[in-house]
């Protein structure tokens, strides 16, 4: 994620988007590490509210299969 | 009158007129609720990220729709006792619908016009054919266990506000100005 320190702008707000759609698997992704785990905001800069939605759209998706739950082994 | 969406996984592992029935049957118990639907979306089969009953791949429908809130015990009860659905989720949108569909239709369209980079991350992982045998048991309860996933998860992004606004005001009140100057 190529956000420079003390820089950091919401890609959400940039964008506009205010729905995230918990069946983007591309998004979905964008936002988790390798092993499934949800990347704090500190490190992607999005703003609180997205990142509340953020967070229900990925353990929604992970209930739909569409992204891995956090596990020890590698995808 | 509430405004729903539904998403619902079908074992692919049968012939394409029942999966069609399959979301038939969904699709009319939506109608019998005094239903409306705004927005079908057929996502088709994809890989699962993890293995549900031995399988690797579902079919994937969703339907965002508006209808009287009895719709939700019958969906319920359907996707219950039949088994063809491997995985179902209805939640109510709060959301402006337009701005819903806006985002919809990531796989049919291939993106949701957002930035593409990135691009290759999801397009490397499709070609890996995911190892999950070890992980099994643990996929079996997934259900069971993504309400109590969600405490420790939230707690966590709270957490994270506090450290995250700590540092900025400190910077605020003594060394700032350089920090500043330097970005
Ligand atoms: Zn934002």
């Amino acid at each position: 994620m190529a956000v420079v320190r003390g820089k950091k702008i919401c890609r959400f707000c940039e964008n506009k988007i205010n729905y995230i759609n918990y069946k983007d698997e591309r998004i979905l992704k964008r936002f988790t590490n390798e092993r499934g785990k949800i990347i704090p905001r500190r490190v992607t800069g999005n703003c609180a509210m997205h990142q509340r939605k953020l967070t229900t759209a990925i353990k929604r998706g992970r209930v739909l299969a569409i992204v891995a739950f956090e596990s020890e082994s590698y995808r | 009158m509430r405004i729903y969406e539904t998403t619902f996984v079908i074992n692919p592992q049968t012939d394409d007129s029942t999966i069609d029935k399959h979301v038939k049957d969904v699709q009319e118990i939506i109608a019998s609720s005094n239903g409306k639907i705004i927005h079908e979306s057929a996502m088709g089969t994809r890989r699962l990220a993890y293995e549900i009953k031995g399988l690797t791949q579902g079919y994937y429908a969703s339907f965002l729709y508006e209808a009287e809130s009895d719709v939700l015990g019958k969906l319920d009860r359907h996707f219950k006792i039949n088994e063809a659905y491997i995985r179902d989720l209805t939640i109510r949108i709060e959301a402006d619908p337009e701005d819903v569909i806006k985002q919809i239709d990531p796989f049919g369209k291939h993106g949701s016009g957002r930035d593409n980079d990135n691009d290759d991350n999801s397009s490397n992982r499709r070609g890996h054919s995911r190892d999950s045998s070890r992980d099994d048991d643990k996929k079996e309860e997934a259900k069971a266990e993504a309400p109590a996933e969600e405490k420790p998860a939230e707690k966590a992004v709270e957490a994270e506000e506090k450290t995250e606004e700590a540092p900025a005001e400190s910077a605020d009140s003594s060394d700032s100005s350089d920090e500043k100057k330097e970005l």
